[in-house]
This record gives structure tokens, C-alpha cells and sequence, in this order.
């Protein structure tokens, strides 16, 4: 084959062209610390790392989820351990008031107390958690008993939270379940201590029926905690998994990325200084 | 016998013909990095002969020569690598425009990233979310309605890049035909000045070149076929009908299309057979590429906006007020148009939580559009929201991808073609120094000759 000069000067342009891209790519990858710089670089890669990108915020918005429930689910342990309590120092008082030397003049004194540990309850059952009220069911913005003698303001629908794909769970218990029967118990103390008699019969049974039903409330609060603590932990070894993927996906390997741009390098300055020695030589330098 | 005077001339065209090479050698050397420029031979011949002019021939042998003549100056070129590499040419103009148009509106989707669509789509479904777990804070709601906002912005935004890459894809379509007009009136005018050399009897090699050149460049902005006259001109046909036929020009037109793109027509009205080339990439890219990209947003905008507003019509907002459209867009551009319904504006009281407004706890309809998010009802029916728009982002690229790989093994090709035929047209500077040297020395041999018939004569003259 004839060769001539501009053979060899387009080609060891050309050459040096497609070292000094590779180059670049290699020096992009190691300075983007990426190996997806974008979507040509591999469109099926691409694809999938947008999706688990996707992935890791959905999986951040149902921990974000899980950590309000779990705050709701806080202030609803508080508030029925508060109310047990206020109903533990209301048996207290029932057995007091049963003893037949008391006067009236006492009964009554002590009906001031059981009405205060009656307004605790029903503080305790008000409780709010931002601007909603954690007890009313669905009707978050009523109070669960306007005041010791209200019915049940709210409804008994559930608060659900979402936690994970596809799972939604209710994380309230309804003050008329939870609280009713301590309010009730207390409030036929109180009325019947105000009138100087001792406790009607009774009393005790409903008493304990009271806190009975505040301990099952707690219980299942605690079920609900479990529940998203459990939900917690599995996402967030999901958000792991899909972090790693997400990295694997579009993280360049340095060791390997660094290793190509220096071997790129070598080439590119092998060539530029071969051609720069080859490309003078001609006969016409010598005539 | 013949005399001295006749042995004069045979080396006076000896040294003429030796000068004549040497510019022949430095116009290639001069022309060894034009572009498109072929080296050039002379062929060179002995003159005619003498024969002694006698009644009986005498003892001498033969004819006697006079010396040497240039016959003719040709161009080497190889016809059928030019016919090869032309149709190359027109495959590399069409991925090589291709890939640079796919390559900026890739560019437009700078994804994998935390700033792509995509992330505008999960914080637009997160905000749902944050309201179905606080329904009756005003912050997430208000959250809720500038995340529809952003997204709403991140649609117009990236179909408002679709269009301007559309509007600066049919402004090249246009600068085309005005290109090819341009090579046609080139390539005519040489034809009329080739003829002219051509009809004397001289090859016009220069103007020749320039003409290949100007053919080859037209095949990189569409196929054409070039079948060459006898009278030296080409004549330049595009699919059958002729852009240049000796020195005329059918000059190309274009008219606007429904959407107002220009398509290259003939001064007749027909529509020009564009078969490859830039031109054909141009067209196909604004018209089906570029069309899918802004249809798939289009259809993916419209989906969204559908479904989020029949979820938010479905309830009632903080006012008890029937749940108005979250959404609105225009029909036809939806992803350019799409905006938060003005009715709903920036009033958080108008984001819809609940069925009813007695119960503010019941949080449905933001967990019903909050599902939207993972619902399989979108792009092709098939798909998630981001999921539709992820394949998007997948075809883009792999289009983009395919045009770079096919623009690079098409330039490798032509490179290859070119190759070649810098190895039969090239000028190789050593050929071109050799030739200086031998024809140095046939001129100093024909001078010496002239010396010596010149002492010849002078001793003649001196036996006077």
C-alpha cells in the first residue's frame, strides 16, 4: 500500500483524538466519582437506578410515617398510664369510703378529690398530639369528653398509618372504649361520695372494670408500638439493601476507574510523543 | 545526416519538459494538505519522430527521435472508492447529525440525579403522605400544593426544553436545504467552468477536485447520485430527480407541515424522496423521535393530573366545600400546560384529606392518592409513575447511545474509505521529493547536452 503524508497525519490525529476521549471519560468517572453521568452511559442501569432511587424516598416517607405513629403511640401510653394511676388512687379511695366510721363531712371531702382524679381522666383521654386529639377516633379536632359528665364526643374510627407498601394500620384506641368505664366508675363515685353515702355496691367491680379496659387500651397501644418498631427495623435494612444497589448501580470503581484515566494517560503521552517525531520525518528535509 | 540544430531542440524540450515536471511536483506539494485535492501525473511521451526526407532512404537506421513531449496532466482518482465513499457519507452525515441532536436533548434529562424528574415525583407523593399522617396540620398541606406546584413547573419545564430542541431541530432542517441549495449552485458553476476546459480537449483536474469535493460534502446532507456527462460535468440526482444538470439548479423549497415544520419539496410542490443524510436525520429525529419524547410526557402529565384530581374531587376540603381539580392542563400539551388548578391556588384550607369534613382523622383520599405513587395504572398502563418516567429516561438514552455507537463505527468506515483513497489520491511529499530530484537531474543532463552540441558547433565554427 502507498503511504502518504496525510495518511498519517489524520490518523495520528484521529488517534490521539480517541485516546484524549477515553481519557476524558475515564478522568470524568473518577472526578464525578459516577459511573452514570447520563442516561447514554447506560440506559438500563439508568432506568433501574432511578427506580430504586425512588425506592429509597418511599422508603424514607414510611419511616418518616412509622416515627409520627410512633409519637402518637408515646403520648396514648402516657396518657392511659396517667389515667391508670388516676384510677389505682380511686380504689384506693372506694375501699377508704367503704369504711362504715367515716362521717359524711369526710365522704364529702373525699368527693373532691375523686372529682379532681375524674378531670384527670378526662384530661388524659383529651390528650393532643400536634392539633389533633388522640382519643376522638376520626373526629381529631373534638375533644373525647368535653368535660367529666359529656357523652363521647368523637367517632370510632380508626387513625391509620402507612408504614410500608401496601400496609396500613390503625394506631388509636377510642376513648370511649378505653376510657369510658374508668370516667363512669368515677363519676358514680364522686356523685355518690358528694352526697355524704358510702360507695353504692358495686363500685369496685366497676372500678375495676375501669382500669381493665385502660390496661387492655395500653396493651394494644404497645402491640401497635412493637408493630412499628418491627416495620422499622425492616425498612431500614430495605433502605440498606436498596442504598447498596443504588451505589453499585451508579458509583464509579475508583480503584479501577483511577488505574483506566492513568493508563489512558500513558497512552495518550506515547502517542503525542511518537507522532511529534514521526510526523517531521521526509525526504524533502533533506534535499 | 543530420545536423546539429535538430540534437538542440530534442534537449531543449528535454530541459522544458523537466520544468514543466518540477511544477507539476510543486503544485502537488503545495496542494499536499487541500482537502479533496488529488495528485496529479503527467504522462509523458517521446515527441513524433523525424524521418530523414530522402528519395532513397540511406544507410541510417530508422527514424530519429525529436525528444519528449507532455502528453496529458491526469488526476489519480479511483471513480468507484468516490462512489463508495460517497453513500458512506451519507450514513455517517445521518448518524453524525443524529447523535449530536439526541446527544443535546439528553442532556435535558440530567438523571441519574437527586434534581430529574424523578425526584420531583416521589416528593410530590412523600408531601401526600406527610398529609395522611398530620391531616390537619396546615404545613403539610401547604406542602402538598407547592410540591404539585414544582412538579407541575418540572413538566413545563422539560417539555418547554422538548419544544426548543423541536423548534432547533426544524431550524436545521431549514438551514439544510438552504446548504444544499448553496452546493448545488457550487457544483453548477464548476460544471459550467469544466465544460469550457473539457470542450478544448484539457482535463480540468483542479476544478475537478473541487467538484468531487463539493458532491461528497452534498452526500453527507442527503444521498445523491452523481452520473458524470461526457462533456466533464456531473449531473446530481436526488431519487431520480435532478438537483443539478449541467450549470441549472432545481433549487429546493419546503413547506410547513401541520405543526409548522418545514419538509423539502421540489419547485413543483413534490415532495423531495429524502432518503439519508443529515437532511432525513433532521426530519426523522423532530418528527418521530423528538414526537415520542413529548408524547410520552405528555401522556405520563395527563395520567397524573386525571388521576390525582379524580381522587381530589372525590372529597371534601378543610371547608366542607366539595374537592375541586388539584390539576389543570390544556388538552394536546399537557405536560407544557400543566399548572395547580388557580381555584385551589395556594389556599391549604382547598387540599383534600377527607370524605367528609366531620371527620378530619380520616385520612383516605391522601392515602388514595398517596397510592397513586405504586399504582401500575400509568404510561403504558403498565407502569408506575416512576417507572413511565424511568423507561422515558431509558429510551432517551438508549437512543442517544445508539447514535453515538453508529456515529462512531460509520466515522471509522468513512475513515477507513478515506484511508484509502489518501493512498491512491494522496500526495506523498518523499514520491514528490524523488520526482524533484530525477527531474533536477534530467535538467542538468539536457543542459550539459546543449553545452556540448554548443562546443560541437563552435569547433566547427573555429576550422573557418
Amino acid at each position: 500500500m502507498r503511504i502518504t503524508n496525510s495518511m498519517l497525519t489524520s490518523r495520528a490525529l484521529r488517534d490521539l483524538q480517541a485516546n484524549y476521549a477515553a481519557m476524558a471519560k475515564a478522568q470524568e468517572q473518577v472526578s464525578s466519582g459516577k459511573r452514570l453521568n447520563r442516561p447514554s452511559d447506560d440506559p438500563a442501569d439508568v432506568q433501574q437506578a432511578i427506580k430504586v432511587t425512588g425506592t429509597l424516598a418511599s422508603i424514607s416517607q414510611y419511616l418518616r410515617n412509622i416515627g409520627t405513629a410512633q409519637m402518637t403511640a408515646t403520648a396514648a401510653e402516657t396518657a392511659l398510664s396517667g389515667a391508670s394511676d388516676a384510677v389505682q388512687r380511686l380504689r384506693e379511695l372506694t375501699v377508704e369510703a367503704q369504711n362504715g366510721t367515716l362521717s359524711a363531712t369526710d365522704r364529702t371531702a373525699m368527693a373532691q378529690e375523686v372529682q379532681q382524679l375524674s378531670d384527670q381522666i378526662v384530661a388524659m383521654a383529651n390528650t393532643k398530639v400536634g392539633d389533633d386529639y388522640v382519643f376522638s377516633g376520626q373526629k381529631t379536632t373534638t375533644p373525647a369528653f368535653a368535660n367529666a359528665a359529656a357523652p363521647y364526643g368523637g367517632d370510632g374510627g380508626p387513625l391509620n398509618a402507612r408504614i410500608a407498601p401496601g400496609i396500613t394500620i390503625a394506631t388509636n384506641v377510642t376513648a370511649d372504649v378505653a376510657f369510658a368505664p374508668a370516667l363512669a366508675a368515677a363519676n358514680q363515685l364522686a356523685a355518690d361520695l358528694a352526697a355524704g353515702t358510702p360507695p353504692a355496691a358495686g363500685t369496685l367491680t366497676a372500678i375495676d372494670a375501669g382500669l381493665d379496659a385502660l390496661l387492655g387500651a395500653r396493651t394494644r397501644i404497645g402491640a401497635v408500638d412493637n408493630r412499628l418498631t418491627d416495620t422499622q427495623t425492616f425498612l431500614q435494612s430495605s433502605q440498606d439493601a436498596a442504598t447498596q444497589l443504588l451505589s453499585h448501580l451508579q458509583d464509579a470503581d475508583m480503584a479501577s476507574a483511577i488505574s483506566e484515566a492513568a493508563s489512558r494517560q500513558t497512552t495518550y503521552q506515547a502517542a503525542i510523543s511518537i507522532n511529534a517525531r514521526i510526523l517531521q520525518q521526509s525526504l524533502i528535509n533533506e534535499l | 545526416m543530420s545536423n546539429g540544430w535538430l540534437g538542440l531542440n530534442t534537449a531543449l524540450s528535454g530541459l522544458r519538459t523537466s520544468q514543466e515536471m518540477l511544477d507539476i511536483a510543486s503544485h502537488n506539494i503545495a496542494n499536499a494538505s487541500t482537502p479533496g485535492y488529488s495528485r496529479q501525473r503527467a504522462e509523458l511521451v517521446a515527441a513524433p519522430p523525424f524521418s530523414y526526407p530522402a528519395f532513397n532512404r540511406s544507410g541510417l537506421p530508422g527514424q530519429l527521435g525529436t525528444g519528449v513531449t507532455i502528453s496529458s496532466i491526469d488526476r489519480i482518482r479511483d471513480v468507484y472508492l468516490d462512489q463508495q465513499i460517497n453513500e458512506q457519507q451519507a450514513l455517517d452525515g445521518y448518524w453524525g447529525a443524529r447523535s449530536e441532536t439526541l446527544a443535546t436533548t439528553e442532556a435535558s434529562f440530567p438523571e441519574p440525579s437527586g434534581s430529574g424528574m424523578g425526584s420531583q415525583l416521589s416528593a410530590f407523593w412523600s408531601a401526600w403522605e406527610d398529609v395522611a399522617a398530620n391531616p390537619s396540620s396546615s404545613a403539610t398541606r401547604t406542602a402538598v400544593l407547592t410540591q404539585a406546584a414544582s412538579l407541575a413547573a418540572r413538566f413545563s419545564r422539560d417539555a418547554g426544553q422538548l419544544s426548543t430542541q423541536v423548534a432547533g431541530v426544524d431550524a436545521q432542517v431549514r438551514g439544510t436545504i438552504g446548504d444544499i441549495n448553496d452546493l448545488a449552485a457550487r457544483i453548477a458553476s464548476l460544471n459550467r467552468q469544466i465544460q469550457g476546459i473539457t470542450v478544448s480537449g484539457d482535463h480540468a483536474n483542479d476544478l475537478e477536485d473541487q467538484r468531487d469535493q463539493l458532491v461528497e460534502q452534498l452526500n453527507t446532507l442527503v444521498p445523491v447520485q452523481s452520473v458524470a456527462q461526457k462533456d466533464g460535468t456531473v449531473q446530481v440526482l436526488i431519487g431520480g430527480t435532478a438537483l443539478v444538470d449541467h450549470d441549472t439548479v432545481r433549487t429546493m423549497g419546503s413547506v410547513d407541515d401541520a405543526s409548522g415544520h418545514a419538509l423539502p419539496t421540489w419547485p413543483t410542490g413534490d415532495p423531495v424522496d429524502v432518503t439519508g443524510g443529515k437532511l432525513k436525520a433532521y426530519i426523522e429525529t423532530r418528527d418521530v423521535t423528538l414526537k415520542g419524547y413529548q408524547d410520552s410526557m405528555n401522556t405520563l402529565a395527563r395520567q397524573i393530573a386525571d388521576q390525582v384530581n379524580a381522587a381530589h374531587q372525590s372529597g371534601v376540603d378543610q371547608n366542607g366545600d366539595p374537592g375541586q381539580a388539584l390539576f389543570t392542563y390544556t388538552a394536546g400539551e399537557e405536560a407544557a400546560t400543566l399548572d395547580v388548578n388557580p381555584a385551589v391556588g395556594t389556599d391549604p384550607a382547598k387540599v383534600v384529606v377527607a370524605t367528609t369534613s366531620a371527620t378530619p382523622g380520616d385520612t383516605s383520599i391522601a392515602a388514595r392518592i398517596a397510592d397513586l405513587a405504586s399504582s401500575a395504572t400509568f404510561g403504558t398502563g403498565s407502569q408506575t409513575p416512576a417507572d413511565a418516567y424511568a423507561s422515558l429516561v431509558g429510551v432517551i438514552g438508549a437512543d442517544s447511545k445508539q447514535a453515538g455507537e453508529m456515529q462512531g463505527n460509520q466515522d471509522l468506515v468513512v475513515q477507513q474509505l478515506d484511508n484509502r483513497r489518501s493512498s491512491i489520491s494522496g500526495v506523498s511529499l518523499d514520491e514528490e521529493a524523488t520526482d524533484v530530484i530525477r527531474f533536477q537531474q534530467a535538467y542538468q543532463a539536457s543542459a550539459k547536452v546543449i553545452t556540448t552540441i554548443n562546443e560541437m558547433l563552435d569547433s566547427l565554427m573555429n576550422m573557418v
